[in-house]
């Protein structure tokens, strides 16, 4: 994995110095590259192999609007490759079985997710992340995409299809950890902080904006009961790092 | 306009006229299957032979009383909201009014979504955003199961936590963080040492002087945001 590069011990050379969130967005992007599963298949060569890594994006960003869009059971490789305007025999050849399909997908929402989150977060001032923890909103505004919702289709449905459980839950915690260790590049105001109290504060912003999704709909009459929830994340974190 | 403390969501269990009282006991087994099928196999595999088989029962003895597969989806909404909505109510009226009292509410709101009803409702909540049908009947009955908590508490809480501008904001923060934990069971390692953490962070945020410092300012935050707006 890429992200070894600034992993635990080297971590510090990076914290607070400018460029930290491009060095994460660096180290996040070359994470997706990964994701394509590798394209050396016998006799692709230069430009084809580039459009052979080009079909796989198309293919798993067609995955991403299916599943958002018709849910996890629905979102065969047929439909996908549908959507996608690419021919079932090329479909096939990228990705033979829906797992595999899946898996790739998985991984790609996972990056994307955070590289969107981590590219918002680098627009703010230090005023606006630090002092008004403004990370708040930006997070809710990523559970707001379709990348969200086919990342919770994945999420539920691993909770009752064991095979795509033990895919899912395997990239969840190598996700979590690629997280913790991003963390202190994009907000170094953490980055002398213990990692209990970086997952703490963590858990606690992530945990109560998925759980107010999920009841989302009936939150957009009372807008203002939301809004002071998500205040209130911003507020509970400052007093987090602080130590309190 | 005084707030009904009535539930108003048909009782899929109700015996209708002319049927025999042994209708509503066979009705409640049904949807109870049909709840635990939901939780356990998740709604693609939510077929009428598979849940009336876990009951030992035929599949035409379900579409009797379920004539096809939209009824019993309709019914299962219900039946699940019901059912959290009993959960609550039975929890808050065993609590004693006491300096506790917040406490022991996160610890019975916690176990209350261990239920099947709440990996049920998980479920229906995901797939309601996909698919236009079930969303009809599933977004009426969730704003229902939210005003009826809020009653709940009405009926339940101290007074002095009636009194507190901050009340919604603790009823709602509590709740949320509580399901989006939940709903992310077994997904992340270290989880039941984080979930200790985060529930030991959650108890201090709402029932300490500290805690009580940040949700003012959070509300006061709030209404300063909206007064911006309305200007």
């Amino acid at each position: 994995m890429p992200a070894k590069a600034t992993k635990k011990n080297s971590t510090n050379e990076f914290v607070g110095e400018p460029g930290a969130i491009e060095t994460a967005l660096e180290n996040i992007r070359e994470a997706i590259k990964l994701v394509q599963p590798d394209s050396s298949v016998m006799g692709e060569v230069g430009w084809q192999k580039r459009k052979s890594a080009q079909t796989r994006i198309t293919l798993l960003t067609a995955t991403v609007k299916c599943l958002a869009k018709h849910g996890y059971a629905q979102t065969t490789t047929q439909l996908v490759a549908n959507s996608a305007n690419i021919s079932r025999g090329a479909m096939l050849h990228h990705y033979a079985t829906k797992t595999e399909l899946i898996t790739s997908t998985i991984d790609y929402i996972m990056y994307r997710r955070m590289e969107a989150y981590y590219r918002e977060i680098s627009k703010l001032s230090d005023n606006q992340r630090v002092e008004q923890g403004h990370g708040v909103e930006v997070y809710w505004n990523t559970i707001l995409t379709s990348d969200y919702q086919a990342f919770l289709e994945l999420s539920v449905a691993s909770r009752t299809d064991k095979e795509l459980r033990k895919v899912f839950v395997k990239k969840a915690r190598a996700f979590d950890d690629l997280w913790l260790e991003q963390t202190p590049l994009v907000f170094p105001e953490w980055k002398n902080q213990p990692p209990e109290r970086v997952l703490l504060a963590r858990d606690l912003v992530t945990s109560t904006l998925e759980g107010l999704h999920l009841n989302h709909r009936i939150m957009s009459e009372g807008g203002g009961r939301a809004k002071a929830v998500r205040a209130f994340l911003s507020e509970a974190i400052k007093l987090i790092r602080e130590g309190s | 306009m005084t707030e009904s403390n009535q539930l108003r969501l048909p009782d899929p269990t109700r015996v209708d006229y002319g049927e025999f009282n042994k209708s509503s006991r066979t009705r409640r087994q049904l949807l109870h299957a049909a709840m635990t099928h939901l939780a356990e196999e998740g709604f693609s595999n939510f077929s009428a032979g598979a849940i009336a088989s876990r009951v030992n029962f035929t599949r035409a003895a379900l579409l009797y009383h379920f004539p096809n597969r939209a009824a019993l989806i309709e019914a299962v909404v219900y039946f699940v909201v019901r059912k959290r909505i009993e959960i609550y109510e039975q929890a808050m009226s065993s609590l004693s009014l006491d300096e506790k009292f917040g406490e022991r509410l996160i610890e019975h709101a916690w176990d209350h979504l261990q239920d099947d009803s709440f990996k049920a409702f998980c479920e229906l909540s995901t797939i309601a955003r996909s698919n236009q049908e079930l969303s009809k009947i599933f977004q009426p009955a969730l704003n229902e199961y939210d005003r009826m908590r809020r009653q709940l508490a009405f009926t339940y809480f101290p007074e002095s936590l009636l009194a507190d501008p901050t009340l919604d904001l603790r009823r709602d923060l509590v709740r949320y963080l509580l399901e989006g934990l939940a709903q992310q069971r077994g997904m992340s390692y270290a989880e039941r040492e984080r979930t200790e953490n985060i529930m030991r962070l959650i108890r201090e945020l709402v029932t300490t002087k500290e805690g009580e410092g940040i949700l003012s300012r959070a509300v006061n935050r709030q209404s300063a945001l909206e007064h911006e707006l309305d200007r």
